[in-house]
């Protein structure tokens, strides 16, 4: 059986998908001010793991690098309602690009399990 | 405490330092400038394992052969370090030109005791005879032994101060390079390009353009220069001339602050730019100059739909004062 990242189309997908799902974010006033200070080839390197991990990929970085590399974030105001948005961010992205929503619901998986650690609430 | 090791010499590291402070707070003479990362004048050599941010953007051979920013590794382990001369050997040269064509901006041209390989858009790292580093633009077209460089005085900075208001034909001085990623590449061939320079940050795109001409670039070439005030800009007259004498290529030097006056625009140059109309998908990007004004600008050119693998960027970040 091939794995969702496969399906997903891969790497070439995180490809397609990181500069609409930027765009998205940049443009969206609920969440663009967590993004605005940042560097854009930092960000965009780091939306590309994001993505990456949420396809179900190879990933890079643990549960503990989660909860540290948002730790800025959350000390800012991050909550819920901006991990609710990147996850329809997300959605829509796939969207744009004609995934199934079969894939998109399981992708909506991955991030939604890793919502604590971003925000802090387990290791 | 970790321990620093450096030409058979041992320092114990303090709270948080990085390795570059560590050997400067020792009494070791480091070359160095930006301190972010950005100009590798700090580069060093070490067989151990360091982080990724302090090989971001360095070549994978460069990577490999264990070079890495001193600035940008803390010494949260034992490190044992060596001189790199990576960016090549020193290269000495001597001032011929100096030539103040604003109240804050100076020309230099240098005439290189070598040829020096690069291409336009590059940087090196100048040093004065005592030392003081920092980056300056290649403002010249290569396969010449005179290379010309743009500088801005800004308050009480010390090369730039130094670099303006002394009289320094004859003065001999020392530079290493060339360093960056914001050049023309053949993947470029069959783009238009969109050239935006804040200030000084006229000075890569500068040689760019000229560089694009000489090689025969077909598309079209599209420069904004950005100032604060109309007496910011610079060589107005010459690209002027040149967009009379090249069709492909056109020039709207920009200020912000003053009265408006025909041949100019005026205006904030982030919200001309939102404003500008270009073939988003056949074009490469390229900004340079102040920091702060390249993010913004990247961004604006991002979200109006330039993919960002066509947008390059030189920010003249300044050395963070401790
Ligand atoms: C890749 C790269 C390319 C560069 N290319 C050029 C170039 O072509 N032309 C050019 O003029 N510069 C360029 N710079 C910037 C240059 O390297 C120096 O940072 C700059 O000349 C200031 O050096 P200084 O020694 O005069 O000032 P410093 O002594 O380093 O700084 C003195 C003080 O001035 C402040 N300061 C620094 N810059 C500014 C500023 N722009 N406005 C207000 N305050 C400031 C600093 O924060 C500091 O407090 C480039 C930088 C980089 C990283
Ligand atoms: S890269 Fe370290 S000082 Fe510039």
């Amino acid at each position: 059986m091939s794995s969702l990242f496969e399906n997903i189309g891969g790497e070439k997908a995180v490809d397609a998908a990181v500069d609409i799902f930027y765009r998205k974010v940049l443009a969206d006033d609920r969440i663009s001010h967590f993004f605005d200070d940042v560097d854009m080839e930092d960000q965009i390197a780091k939306q590309k793991s994001f993505l990456t991990m949420a396809f179900g990929g190879p990933v890079n970085y643990s549960g503990l690098n989660m909860k540290e590399g948002h730790k800025h974030l959350v000390a800012r105001g991050l909550n819920d309602s901006h991990v609710d948005a990147v996850i329809e961010l997300l959605g829509g992205t796939l969207k744009e690009l004609n995934v199934p929503a079969e894939l998109i619901s399981q992708v909506a998986g991955i991030a939604e399990s890793v919502r604590g650690q971003v925000l802090g609430r387990q290791g | 405490m970790a321990t620093l090791t450096y030409k058979d010499r041992s320092f114990q590291g303090q709270e948080s330092e990085t390795i570059l402070d560590c050997l400067i707070r020792n009494g070791e003479k480091i070359p160095h400038s930006c301190k972010s990362g950005i100009c590798q004048s700090c580069v060093m050599k070490t067989n151990d394992p360091v982080d990724l941010v302090s090989q971001k953007g360095l070549k994978p051979t460069k990577k490999e052969a264990g070079l890495f920013y001193t600035c940008q590794q803390s010494l949260n382990k034992d490190f044992e370090v060596f001189d790199s001369h990576e960016s090549g050997p020193p290269i000495d040269g001597e001032i011929i030109s100096q030539q103040r064509v604003s109240s804050s901006v100076v020309i230099l041209k240098i005439q290189l005791d070598s040829p020096l390989e690069y291409k336009a858009g590059q940087f090196v790292n100048v040093f004065r005879t005592d030392q003081l580093c920092r980056s300056y633009s290649l403002a010249s077209v290569s396969n010449n032994q005179i290379i010309e460089l743009h500088v801005r005085k800004v308050p009480e900075g010390s090369m730039s101060n130094w670099l303006y208001d002394s009289n320094l034909l004859g003065q001999k001085i020392t530079l290493s390079g060339p360093v960056g990623e914001c050049y023309l590449t053949q993947d470029m061939e069959n783009d238009d390009l969109l050239l935006i320079g804040v200030g000084t940050g006229l000075a890569p795109l500068y040689g760019i353009v000229h560089e694009a001409i000489a090689n025969g670039f077909k598309g079209k070439i599209t420069l904004f220069h950005g100032g604060l005030r109309l007496e910011s800009l610079y060589l107005v007259e010459e690209l002027k001339n040149l967009e009379q004498t090249h069709s492909q290529f056109n020039y709207f030097p920009v200020y912000l602050l003053g009265e408006s006056k025909e041949g100019f625009l005026q205006g904030d140059l982030v919200e001309l730019l939102k404003k500008h109309e270009f073939d988003l998908k056949n074009t490469t990007v390229m900004v340079c100059g102040d920091p702060d004004m390249v993010k913004k600008l990247k961004q604006t050119v991002f979200l109006k739909g330039v993919s960002s693998k066509k947008i390059f960027s030189d920010a003249f970040v300044s050395n963070k004062k401790v």
